[in-house]
């Protein structure tokens, strides 16, 4: 029995009706708010564990709503928006959302998002660890990276990236989080150099770069590594 | 400027001085052979009358009238030798001589004035006209006030500006003749730092622009105001005619506009209805026989749904870009992309959909990153992808490469189906044209990504393959090559 708590801020009768049922069906509680206020409210009253959120909001605007419960928690919070709201998205997983989904959605991915969410305050892998997926495996204390036991060369900025990826598995980090996290400045090329750099990481872990194993690419967002 | 009319006043001199000492000369021999002195004060009157005519001049005329009295009068009359005259009657003659050639003198000097004027006349006149004909040869606004400012400066000799709408605010005395409608300017109190003059220049029912003269040299005369006037009329009906033809081919555009609306609204219809029928009898099907149903059968019903719903997301998609590019021009913000990026991303929607085609990537040797709007492209890709599969057996391999060409990316969508057939292939890529009436209609996608690719400078075409089946191929121009 799961007994974590799902918040959803979702104005569309329809689409919350299937959430509801998708969250009963595998053993959440959930509550649903139908507009940001009262989602705001619900909160606030309730300590949810996860929230759900929707951009496209009634009476204000979901990134408003982020903002606001960011204030006092750092709850993990999944966007939903539709296609189109590229902009919207980025701006909300920069303002401290954990992911996002774009309508329409399989729910079965939604729920993968939401489980990843919630995972999300397990320790991360030490600096002892090894770390294996399929036939990817990294060394993280002597810095070494093998594919099927043949170690392949990575350059330190494409080693780093690869960690910072590895360490948020499941989680999608935005051209902006990674510039920061691996160059430690902001760029001023729209990112070329983390598309650049990621590309070639991928050419060199991955069999076959249309149908990635390893890294997806979010085109306009940035990148997630699978979950195992 | 001096020096002309200081040899002008000389040339005169000396005419007048060589024609009178003909005269002169002339009459000293008729008076040596006996003739009266009647008939030589007729030979100067002859002589004033050349003078007259060879220095077209009223002035030189009364002089040479004067000097001839006086040389009668010393050489003819008696006592002679001397200006005294002792004939009281000679007085009259010399009286009337001077009024005969003041008389003609004025006659000829109007005269020569009149030709002036009218030789001046007949050459604005050849001017104005070859700048009426000019207008004939020039379209668009901007020239049109171009050449009518140009015209004008070499017709009057002064710097003219011509100021249309948008530069009003620069200068307040332009805007006050644009707001007034009124000359200002030289000359004017509440103008007095002007040095320049400003008329409106008024259509029949608007306001064009301001002719802005400069005023250094002075007052705006009466002819060059007449000129002012004439060349206004002219630019005024050649950008008339210019603003009518403009707002016609608008209206055209507007037309073709309103049919393109309606066939688009027509074929998305059709579209949307035939899944949206699908589902909702499929769903209304399983509602009211659930119980009845054995679990393969609901298995493929929702199935059916569920396909059908995704290609209503793909419309949808497609929709949503073609709103972007209907609005007259397709906005698009370049980025620079990772092709491999561009590539997965497309195959991976496409195999979300399921299906049962084999799909094959060949991607670039480097690593490219292509100047383009991403969700474009990728909508581009998907929608040839989809097109290739709904074309093709299931089984059949769609090859999707990419490779750099002569400064351009080049993407291909191959398959091995029946390829396309000939009476579609010169019109694939216009709105809705449809490989057959049970598909569902591709020529909307099609015709979106010819404007999408189109919109990056690139270009899109289609052909059959030798082998069998179909090939796609757009290219995108490459500016940046980056990394070894």
């Amino acid at each position: 029995m799961n007994d974590k708590t799902v918040l959803v801020i979702e104005d569309d009768k329809s689409i919350g009706n299937f959430l509801k049922i998708s969250l009963k069906t595998n053993n959440y509680r959930y509550i649903i708010a139908e507009n940001g206020l009262s989602g705001i409210s619900l909160f606030l009253s309730n300590n949810p564990d996860l929230i759900l959120l929707d951009l496209g909001l009634p009476d204000i605007d979901g990134l408003e709503v982020l903002k606001q419960i960011r204030i006092n928690s750092d709850i993990p919070v999944i966007i939903i928006s539709a296609r189109g709201q590229e902009k919207e998205k980025i701006a909300a997983l920069d303002s401290g959302a954990d992911d996002y989904i774009t309508k329409p959605f399989n729910i079965g991915e939604l729920l993968a998002r939401i489980r990843v969410a919630l995972r999300r305050y397990i320790p991360k892998f030490s600096e002892n660890d090894i770390f294996q997926l399929h036939s990817l495996k990294v060394d993280f204390q002597k810095r070494k990276v093998f594919i099927e036991e043949n170690e392949i060369h990575l350059t330190p900025l494409e080693y780093k990236m690869l960690e910072l990826l590895i360490n948020n598995s499941g989680k999608v980090l935005t051209h902006k989080y990674i510039q920061e996290k691996v160059w430690g400045y902001a760029s001023m090329d729209d990112y070329q150099s983390v598309r650049v750099f990621m590309a070639n990481i991928r050419r060199k872990i991955e069999d076959d770069t249309s149908n990635p194993k390893y890294i997806i690419t979010e085109v306009g967002v940035g990148y997630r590594f699978v979950e195992e | 400027m001096k020096n002309p009319i200081y040899i002008d006043v000389l040339k005169k001199l000396g005419k007048t001085m060589l024609i009178l000492s003909l005269s002169v000369l002339f009459s000293l021999v008729l008076g040596q052979t006996g003739f009266r002195a009647e008939n030589i004060l007729m030979i100067y009157v002859v002589g004033v009358l050349v003078v007259i005519l060879e220095t077209k001049s009223f002035l030189w005329g009364t002089i040479s009238a004067f000097i001839c009295v006086f040389a009668f009068n010393y050489f003819f009359t008696e006592p002679k030798y001397t200006f005294m005259v002792d004939d009281a009657n000679y007085y009259i003659s010399f009286i009337i001589f001077i009024v005969v050639a003041f008389i003609v003198s004025t006659l000829t000097s109007r005269l020569q004035k009149q030709i002036k004027i009218s030789k001046e006349n007949e050459e604005i006149t050849n001017k104005l006209y070859k700048i009426s004909s000019g207008y004939l040869n020039i379209t668009g606004l901007e020239s049109i006030v171009e050449y009518g400012q140009k015209s004008l400066e070499q017709l009057i000799g002064r710097q003219c500006v011509i100021h249309i709408n948008e530069s009003y605010h620069s200068n307040t005395a332009v805007r006050w003749c644009a707001d007034n409608a009124m000359i200002c300017g030289f000359g004017e109190s509440c103008f007095d730092k002007e040095r320049s003059k400003y008329f409106p220049i008024k259509s029949s029912h608007k306001m064009l622009g301001v002719l802005e003269v400069d005023c250094i040299k002075g007052d705006i005369s009466k002819e060059e105001q007449l000129c002012i006037d004439t060349l206004f009329s002219q630019l005024t009906i050649a950008a008339e005619r210019e603003m009518l033809s403009a707002s016609e081919e608008i209206n055209r555009l507007n037309i073709e506009k309103e049919k393109l609306r309606n066939n688009l609204l027509r074929s998305i219809s059709h579209d949307l209805r035939t899944p949206l029928t699908g589902i909702s009898g499929g769903a209304n099907f399983l509602a009211e026989s659930l119980a009845t149903l054995d679990t393969e059968t609901i298995k493929s019903l929702l199935n059916d749904i569920s396909c059908d719903a995704s290609w209503l997301s793909n419309l949808v998609d497609n929709l949503l870009n073609m709103t972007r590019i209907q609005d007259g021009k397709l906005l698009i913000k370049l980025k620079n992309e990772v092709v491999d990026d561009i590539l997965a991303e497309a195959v991976a929607r496409i195999i979300k959909r399921g299906g049962k085609h084999i799909i094959k990537t060949s991607k670039p040797k480097e690593i490219m990153l292509v100047p383009m709007d991403g969700q474009l492209i990728i909508q581009v890709l998907v929608n040839l992808l989809d097109n290739s599969i709904k074309h093709t057996k299931d089984n059949s391999e769609i090859q999707l490469s990419s490779y750099s060409r002569q400064g351009n990316m080049v993407f291909e969508v191959s398959d091995n189906g029946g390829g396309i057939r000939a009476e579609i292939m010169d019109n694939l890529f216009e709105s809705f044209v449809s490989g057959g009436d049970s598909q569902r209609g591709m020529g909307l996608g099609l015709s979106i990504c010819q404007a999408i690719i189109k919109a990056h400078n690139g270009n899109i075409s289609a052909e059959n393959n030798d082998k069998g089946g179909a090939t796609f191929r757009f290219t995108l121009p490459l500016e940046v090559k980056l990394y070894e």
